[in-house]
């Protein structure tokens, strides 16, 4: 009997330090994981996309004054690759997070373990549609950490692979159920604007809720690339 | 009643070298059901950003 008490309080002790340990993990470790792969990121994404506004701070060329090129427009992004550079502004200073966050392609927790991700059917940047993307809030370099510091006139900056900057202006967060895929659809404000919704926990170091951001473009949209017709669609491709 | 003694309980015992066999394999599958099941699920619970997922999930 005492051998089996002995043995229970040492499986309890046990388990106690590998809790402790992942907890440790979490909080600390997977923020390098993070970190190094953004830097991969950057890497590729100075190869592939023109100079512009993640180094030099302001668009070439305007959105509204860019040639289109179908061909580059339909291009498909893999998973997990670079898929745009986001970050967020109040009179010219950045906020949430210091650093320009490199968004991949796709939004499973695999993924995004990179960074912020896409959700696939949603709509490209600078689009006619609903430009989704999720972040963690806390864990992998807490990208989202501070979301909820946005209030009215803070803007989102979004630049595409072909190097262009769109601006959303900061419009509106709210906290919904895990299930309230409505966020994700065309148009999730009801203002027919093009709009971006950002995703994230609720509070943080939980996923019981999530805070969501929402942002209209400014500036004239391009052709809208979202293919999912509903939100359940768009919900539906969130695993990949 | 007779009460055993240290030595017959040593004479009971598994030999070393099955009890630290036994021990590895323990820790062994511990830590694959740890990485492969547990840890992704208590991610899955306390750290998913998305919307729509849990529907996935949930049986219809």
């Amino acid at each position: 009997m005492t051998r089996v008490v002995r043995g229970f309080g040492w499986l309890l002790v046990v388990s106690g330090v590998v809790v402790l340990l992942y907890v440790v993990y979490l909080l600390w470790f997977t923020g390098l994981e993070t970190e190094r792969a953004q830097r991969e990121l950057a890497e590729t994404w100075s190869l592939t996309v023109p100079d512009g506004p993640v180094a030099g701070g302001q668009p070439d060329d305007p959105p509204d004054r860019v040639e289109e090129d179908e061909d580059e427009e339909d291009e498909e992004v893999a998973l997990g690759d670079a898929f745009a550079a986001l970050w967020f502004e109040r009179d010219g200073e950045r906020i949430v997070d210091d650093e320009v966050l490199f968004v991949v392609s796709g939004a499973t927790l695999q993924l995004l373990r990179s960074g912020p991700g896409h959700y696939p059917l949603s709509d490209r940047p600078g689009g006619a549609g609903n430009l989704a993307i999720a972040g963690h809030r806390t864990t992998y370099g807490a990208p989202f950490w501070s979301l909820d510091v946005l209030t009215e006139g803070d803007t989102i900056h979004v630049v595409d692979r072909r190097g262009r900057e769109w601006v959303y202006a900061y419009r509106e967060q709210r906290i919904v159920a895990p299930t309230d895929v409505w966020v994700l659809g065309a148009d999730p404000l009801g203002s027919g604007a093009p709009t971006i919704t950002l995703t994230t926990c609720h509070p943080r170091g939980s996923a019981a809720q999530r805070l969501i951001v929402w942002g209209e473009l400014l500036g004239d949209p391009i052709e809208s690339t979202a293919r999912g017709t509903t939100p359940q669609e768009i919900a539906g491709r969130v695993e990949g | 009643m007779s009460r055993s003694t240290p030595d017959d309980d040593a004479t009971r015992r598994w030999p070393r070298w099955i009890r630290v066999l036994v021990l590895l394999v323990v820790i062994a599958v511990s830590v694959v059901v740890l990485f492969t099941w547990v840890f992704p699920w208590v991610e899955e619970l306390t750290q998913d950003p998305t919307i729509g997922s849990q529907l996935l999930r949930r049986p219809r």
